[in-house]
């Protein structure tokens, strides 16, 4: 018998079961015919129920067979009790949805490498000093004059990229007057082309958009941003969006997977840095910076240099300030 | 009391034997033919004749049919296929070697 009949008795037993009873039927009915005691024929088989069980078995696929009759079982009993059933259910469903956003948090916040070239190259500044509490204190903010001292002390033995905190900013949309809230950074020119990303649409920030304060007043924006709140319109190109008093027109959207530097969100608006109100004031920190170091170059005597240029700018600032 | 059942792993044996004979016999025919062809020696018992017999059609030695009998009733009649009488064959094999060896260590021993 083919594996295909044998799976149709799986799942339609009646037939089979109707065969298998007729013919034991027949053979007692005969038996009794002969003058056998009917009381005594019947008993030669035992239950006929075993009987059955025994001789379907090889008419069928045993395990699959049993596994239908459990899933059956299960389902009535579930049935019987539907609201303990549900309470279940939904404890279950609970727990499975808690752990897997769990796991998408620790996932993005910990596992997942940011999404540009060779991210082992790359290095985050931070300095550890006193600070105005006179507490050992570790900053990460650095003033843009000290970032172009860095970028010169570095010289081509790495690559400096600035970026901004993450700020959630009230931006406006000529077009509409209503104010939204959007995630917004100033990146230096540089960022897009060292972490070697690619526009989806339109052209990313470069050098060139970063060199004089308050000239280039033009907008990236990230590809989720670009999805959800313009529906992907490739017309987005060229609008214009207000932030406080500056105004920016967007010339490009991200390549998908990048979202910003931030862990856990998800920045919308990238701008150059010179268009920062304190991109020329040494005494406000207010950007990461970003050292990838080129291949080959050793850190140590690279960080030696990078810390005497910040911390003589530092010297000589009237009054360095802890934001 | 029935007897014990004496067959002994030769049940497939004399159910192929017979039908190779006697095509078209159903179960309770079969049963019956294994009683008297022996003298009343051997009796198969209902509860393994027809899980034996499931299971050698399954196997493909044997076909089975519905038929109509002389007196009205249906009745399920077997069949010897191809590869049932090669199976034959093997078990014929086997018992010979079985019941000489058997014979010979009642003779020597």
């Amino acid at each position: 018998m083919s594996v295909l009949s044998r799976l149709r008795n799986v799942f339609r037993p009646a037939p089979l079961n109707c065969e298998i009873d007729e013919e034991l039927q027949s053979h007692i009915d005969e038996a009794i015919e002969q003058g056998r005691d009917p009381e005594e024929a019947r008993r030669a088989f035992g239950s006929l129920l075993k009987q059955r069980e025994e001789s379907r078995d090889f008419h069928l696929i045993p395990w699959l067979d049993s596994l239908r009759a459990d899933s059956v079982f299960g389902w009535r009993q579930l049935m019987k009790r539907k609201i303990t059933s549900a309470a279940a259910v939904l404890s279950l469903a609970l727990a499975i949805g808690a752990c897997t956003s769990a796991f998408r948090l620790i996932d993005a916040l910990l596992l997942r490498p940011l999404p540009v070239a060779n991210p082992e190259q790359l290095y985050i500044a931070s300095r550890h000093g006193i600070g105005p509490d006179g507490m050992p204190n570790e900053y990460d903010g650095f003033a843009r004059p000290s970032f172009e001292l860095m970028r010169a002390a570095a010289g081509d033995r790495a690559e400096l990229i600035a970026i901004s905190y993450d700020a959630r900013t009230d931006v406006t949309y000529s077009s509409d007057d209503k104010m939204e809230k959007a995630h917004f950074v100033y990146v230096s020119g540089s960022m897009f082309s060292s972490f070697g990303l690619q526009p989806a649409l339109g052209r990313l920030l470069n050098a060139e958009d970063d060199r004089k304060p308050g000239t280039h007043p033009y907008a990236v924006i990230s590809y989720d941003y670009w999805a959800q709140r313009f529906g992907k319109d490739p017309g987005v190109i060229g609008r214009k969006i207000r932030v406080g008093e500056s105004l920016f027109e967007i010339v490009g959207v991200g390549p998908e997977a990048f979202t910003g530097t931030e862990p856990g969100t998800v920045t919308a608006i990238f701008v150059p840095t010179m268009m920062h109100p304190g991109a020329l004031r040494d005494d406000w920190a207010w950007m990461r910076v970003f050292v990838r170091v080129r291949p080959g170059v050793a850190v140590e005597p690279l960080r030696v240099a990078l810390d005497a240029s910040a911390r003589s700018l530092e010297e000589r600032a009237p009054k360095p300030s802890w934001v | 009391m029935p007897k014990p059942d004496s067959l002994q792993g030769s049940l497939d044996l004399l159910v192929l034997k017979i039908l190779s004979r006697r095509p078209k016999l159903h179960g309770y025919a079969i049963m019956t033919a294994i009683r008297d062809f022996s003298g009343d020696a051997l009796r198969a018992e209902e509860g393994s004749l027809y899980p034996a017999l499931h299971r050698m059609e399954e196997a493909g030695w044997i076909q089975a049919e519905w038929i109509v009998k002389d007196n009205g009733r249906r009745a399920r009649a077997y069949e010897l296929s191809a590869a049932g009488r090669k199976q034959l064959a093997v078990e014929q094999e086997r018992w010979a070697t079985v019941t000489s060896a058997v014979n010979r260590l009642l003779r020597t021993v």
